[in-house]
């Protein structure tokens, strides 16, 4: 198949120019190659969105999917999964999306280790809303609710995730397509949960983009992504602060492999809605008497 | 959240033996989006709460009345409001039930009065919420889902424990089909075809619109379902009557035991269970209420909520109304004192 055949008729309402595009083609290209690899069946993708311009990802792909509610694209996410474990899940979230409204279950999420992807916009802005700020915006941050210029540090969901055992973490740049690609792929085959946060700045509302551009590298082989110790302390690299003379390190700060959550439970044999039952209603009573 | 947990833990139990999946979470709202979630996905889900938690939940029940994702909820009532006395019993949320989630779209809201009834009545809300795709909820309280009962045998239900999902949906399917009843047939994700869902408003194929035609088509299309619901609780036996007598004793849930055994001692009165909240058997209390003489609510809360559905659904207003607001369920001597003074 060709990353074409993903494409919906729906019209899209990004900017023009939008980084979002850049995920879009990043997750058709790599949905498709992988189809073609094998490695996944396409009708067994599930995509699930939140709701900002991230989740307008749901009305672009053809593949099954839920556009679920602000916040709560994990949750959505850990249920169809566990509603059917042959389902390749994969979650689009925003950053205020996931780490403002839906926190408590990133973190949760991370520790579960359930076999699915989860890919955030993250702009550091809500942007569908016309520019307030949110959790990963700079300090100092002027927008339409901060006009005195935001007073707390940004959260780094790096460590976060890393923190909070993620099994997969990893940095993506909306832009470059072919890198992101590259890690959405090795993100559906890890078996875990797989987290990417993209920059992905938004044009409109906060635009980094030559910010980005200068100071963002790529983590080469010559890293090793198996060490805990060395992901944290990459992950300390860039605060998500707009300071002058940093470096941002995209590509993968940790992969390791741990039992899954769906391999700790004997009832994920099969998808529960193909499981035939049939009750007896006496037995059952038979353990009251 | 208590006093809804009995119900996780007798199954979380029994779930190797039963191959089934109970599970806790990390809070209410990861509890019932998790739950819309796996049911999309195919499998047959309910989440339990109480007050507070029933609370978070709203925002995603109203996601299922967008979604038409099959969902049961379990409402355990405590007494609130708030915090309130929360290990006590109280029926004092049977509006959260009722109205909970924004927006207009169908449901079910059943209240048994007894666990024999709670079982059927269970069967029932899973019945209705898988065949039109709807949210059912079944309202008990800290009395019913915490305390000891006997019964001698339980009656094989007559509902066809089907899951409503077509085998082989074809290639063009529609998530959200216009039908005549409204109820689009459902397929799950993996069989073929790509499914849909979403909070949004949204066309036949589940994209997102915002166009009058479409969002007028659709609110059609989900309210449709309601006659042919009411059409079919009435199959079920949405109330029951007890007794003979002019005079007349209303009630639901959990002061059934109560109201009954007050019965032999209370002279000419007669006791209608409304088990069916949502769709109201109205025609039934309507015809009971007006052919009879006195007409005495019998609630465990303090303002008579039964009362205010009974005037919204009938046009009747009953007025006197024997309310029990202490956190502690009706005894029959507390029903017979009460209602001796009318």
């Amino acid at each position: 198949m060709k990353p074409k055949d993903l494409n919906t008729k729906e019209e899209n309402t990004w900017c023009p120019g939008c980084t979002n595009f850049g995920i879009l083609q990043a997750t058709k290209e790599a949905i498709s190659e992988l189809t073609n690899e094998k490695k996944i069946k396409v009708k067994n993708v599930t995509i699930v969105s939140g709701i900002g311009c991230h989740a307008k990802i749901y009305d672009y792909l053809n593949t099954n999917a839920f556009y679920s509610l602000h916040g709560r694209v994990l949750p959505t996410c850990f249920g169809i999964k566990i509603g059917n474990p042959k389902l390749t899940v994969i979650g689009f979230g925003g950053d205020g999306d996931t780490y403002a409204e839906g926190i408590s279950h990133f973190i949760h999420n991370c520790r579960y280790n359930l076999d699915m992807t989860m890919i955030v916009h993250n702009n550091q802005v809500f942007a569908l809303t016309t520019g307030q700020f949110t959790p990963t915006s700079e300090k100092g941050f002027i927008s339409a609710s901060s006009p005195l210029g935001i007073k707390e540090s940004p959260l780094n969901p790096i460590e976060l995730a890393l923190v909070s055992g993620a099994t997969f973490v990893a940095r993506g740049y909306a832009t470059d397509v072919k890198h992101l690609k590259n890690l959405i792929k090795e993100a559906i085959n890890h078996r875990g949960f797989s987290f990417i946060d993209v920059l992905q700045p938004c044009l409109t509302f906060h635009n980094a983009l030559p910010y980005f551009n200068k100071y963002i590298y790529k983590l080469d082989s010559r890293y090793n992504f198996s060490n805990h110790k060395i992901a944290q302390e990459k992950a300390k690299e860039w605060d998500y602060c707009y300071k002058d003379n940093v470096k941002i390190p995209i590509g993968i700060f940790y992969k390791v492999l741990k039992p899954t959550y769906e391999d700790q439970w004997s009832q994920f044999k099969k998808p529960w809605h193909q499981i035939k039952r049939k009750i007896n209603f006496r037995k059952v009573l038979e353990e009251f008497k | 959240m208590t006093p809804a947990t009995p119900v996780l833990h007798w199954l979380a139990k029994r779930q190797l033996k039963y191959n089934i999946l109970a599970l806790q979470l990390e809070n209410e709202i990861a509890v019932i989006n998790t739950a819309l979630g796996a049911s999309f996905s195919g499998a047959k889900t309910m989440v339990g709460t109480s007050g507070g938690g029933f609370d978070l939940m709203t925002e995603a029940m109203s996601l299922q009345g967008m979604s038409e994702i099959p969902l049961v909820v379990y409402l355990a009532q405590r007494t609130g409001p708030s915090t309130g006395v929360p290990t006590y019993t109280a029926q004092s949320d049977l509006n959260c039930a009722l109205y909970g989630g924004h927006g207009e779209f169908p449901r079910i809201v059943i209240a048994p009065g007894d666990p024999k009834e709670a079982i059927l009545r269970t069967e029932e809300a899973f019945y209705l919420s898988s065949k039109y795709r709807i949210l059912s909820i079944i309202v008990s309280d800290k009395h019913l889902g915490e305390s000891n009962y006997s019964f001698d045998k339980i009656e094989k239900s007559f509902l066809s424990p089907k899951r409503f999902i077509l085998e082989k949906p074809n290639s063009d399917y529609k998530s959200y089909k216009i039908t005549k009843n409204g109820i689009s047939p459902r397929a799950v994700p993996g069989q073929g075809p790509f499914v849909r869902a979403t909070s949004y408003e949204h066309n036949d194929y589940g994209y997102t619109i915002e166009d009058p035609y479409w969002t007028k088509l659709m609110n059609e299309k989900r309210l449709k379902k309601i006659p042919y619901l009411e059409k079919e609780i009435k199959k079920l036996k949405p109330t029951t009557l007890y007794g003979k007598g002019k005079n007349l004793i209303i009630g639901w849930g959990s002061t059934k035991g109560a109201i009954l055994d007050s019965l032999p001692d209370l002279k000419n009165f007669r006791f209608l269970q409304i088990s069916y909240i949502k769709p109201f058997p109205k025609e039934i209390v309507k015809k009971e209420i007006r052919k009879s003489k006195k007409v005495i609510l019998v609630e465990n809360n303090a303002t008579g909520i039964l009362a205010d559905v009974i005037a919204e659904q009938t046009g009747c207003f009953v007025k006197n109304k024997v309310l029990k607001y202490d956190a502690r369920p009706f005894t029959s001597e507390d029903v017979i004192e009460k209602i001796s003074n009318f």
